[in-house]
């Protein structure tokens, strides 16, 4: 877990190693960034003479925590640029760092992106919603995005996601969850005739943009992104993430409004137990983080189990209804 | 009748959940801190509940085996579902038999596949929805919103 008070100095000295500066580079006390539980996100204050003249800048930091849902910095990092490279609105990665020596666990600095996280006006929220429909609608097989997994054909995309995140379940669990293992098997049984395959972002919703404005500055937490449905999408904004602006069947209505996408109820109540699937797998790792000592923090002895447990909760009672319209 | 060293660990848990909510949280300011704040409300809430309650999943795993078992009996077939399920514990062999299990029902319509759904799976069910219950005061204070200690 990284120690601000200690990682401070190391930041600085990093900085003074990577800019050209008159006499090194002072950096101020470290604002955490209170969104998102994946990475630990931090605002730095940096300022530096440069020709002989002050310089001020600041820079995102998002540092790794011991495996947290099963992602890691380097996955994330080729895609942010890629993106980036592709004219999707991606924060600009200055440096990213994979010796343990530096801070203890691999990090990445981001230009920083003035804006807010916080709810959106109306404007910027269907901005977001078509700039996410226009991330699905790129030719990503023209991008060379290097994902890792390269489905051919869109159901081995659905048992690739269904795989990977029961391997990330498994490594964080202390015992099976019979439920989770139903319905991985559910979700390969179950799956939609009418599945693409596009970029997906993952983890799409509030507080994983910057808005200023009526505009999006930036999409941020890529580390969920794969090839896969774009309803994977759709859902976890209108089904998980975005809850807080609307509810499902109004999230359903404004994407198909915004966007023209018609998803039937059918496949968002698949796609819901997908995404309810996907959180409670990755949500098991904070419980090995927590329990290993590696992050003691609260919230991740809430999230590997009381919040792994709603979502198990929620997707249980789905897949019970399908046996019961099976008349059991 | 044991006779408890003072404090007790409840006591010791109910003063630190009252030194946070009214010495500590009126003073930060921070938005992550108030939040970690309240997120440790709710674990210490948990760890009360763990000393009121049961903290081993024995109870859990008992009812399991025993339905486990009666499947077994009665359908004797699905013996080859469970071949090379055992675990390092008791409590693993159990769940990772009931894993296997409730996804071979799943892909099957047959008639131990509806008795793997209607007998075991409600009790898989209500005891997620029993381990839920246990750490809600976690989910409830997963927004960093404190609530008041109840002694």
């Amino acid at each position: 877990m990284l120690n601000i008070e200690v990682a401070r100095p190391q930041i600085a000295a990093f900085l003074s190693a990577k800019l050209s500066t008159d006499g090194g580079v002072e950096v101020g006390p470290l604002e955490r960034i209170t969104i998102g539980h994946s990475r630990g996100m931090f605002r730095v204050n940096a300022s530096y003479g440069q020709d002989g003249a002050a310089v001020e800048r600041s820079f995102a930091l998002r540092v790794e925590q011991a495996g947290m849902f099963g992602t890691n910095t380097l996955d994330e990092v080729r895609t942010m640029r890629a993106m980036r490279a592709a004219g999707f609105p991606v924060a600009n990665i200055r440096w990213v760092e994979f010796d343990p020596a530096v801070l203890g666990t691999p990090f990445f600095l981001m230009d920083w992106v003035e804006g807010s996280s916080g709810p959106p006006n109306d404007a910027a929220l269907r901005d977001y919603v078509s700039k996410l429909h226009g991330l699905h609608q790129m030719d990503w097989r023209q991008k060379e995005i290097p994902f890792a997994r390269i489905p051919s054909i869109p159901l081995d995309a659905v048992h690739q996601q269904v795989d990977r995140w029961m391997d990330v379940h498994r490594w964080g669990r202390v015992l099976p969850e019979p439920l989770l293992e139903e319905a991985a098997t559910w979700l390969k049984r179950n799956a939609p005739d009418d599945l693409h395959l596009t970029l997906v972002h993952g983890d799409p919703g509030p507080l994983n943009f910057i808005h200023d404005g009526d505009e999006v500055q930036a999409f941020t937490d890529w580390e969920f992104s794969h090839i896969g449905d774009p309803n994977e999408d759709w859902l976890f904004l209108g089904g998980m993430r975005g809850r807080g602006v609307m509810e499902p069947p109004q999230w359903r209505e404004y994407i198909a409004d915004v966007t023209g996408h018609v998803i039937t109820k059918e496949t968002w109540a698949y796609w819901d137990v997908f995404n309810q699937f996907k959180g409670a797998c990755a949500n098991t790792s904070a419980l090995r983080i927590f329990i290993t000592g590696a992050n003691p923090a609260p919230n991740m002895a809430a999230i590997g189990t009381a919040l792994k447990l709603s979502m198990i909760n929620h997707l249980s009672t789905i897949i019970g209804n399908s046996y019961a319209q099976r008349g059991e | 009748m044991a006779e408890a060293k003072r404090p007790t660990v409840d006591e010791v848990l109910a003063g630190a959940l009252h030194t946070i909510e009214n010495q500590l949280l009126p003073n930060l300011e921070d938005t992550w801190a108030r939040a970690a704040a309240g997120q440790l409300m709710g674990t210490l809430e948990y760890a009360r509940v763990l000393l009121a309650g049961d903290e081993n999943v024995d109870a859990q795993i008992d009812a399991v085996e025993t339905v486990v078992g009666g499947l077994l009996h009665d359908h004797p077939e699905l013996a080859a579902v469970l071949e090379g399920s055992e675990g390092e514990t008791r409590g693993f062999t159990a769940l990772e038999r009931a894993s296997r299990l409730l996804s071979h029902a799943v892909a099957n319509d047959s008639e131990a596949a509806a008795a793997i759904r209607t007998e075991l799976r409600p009790l898989i069910v209500q005891q997620a929805t029993d381990n839920l219950n246990e750490t809600m005061t976690m989910l409830m204070a997963f927004g960093g919103r404190p609530r008041r200690v109840e002694h």
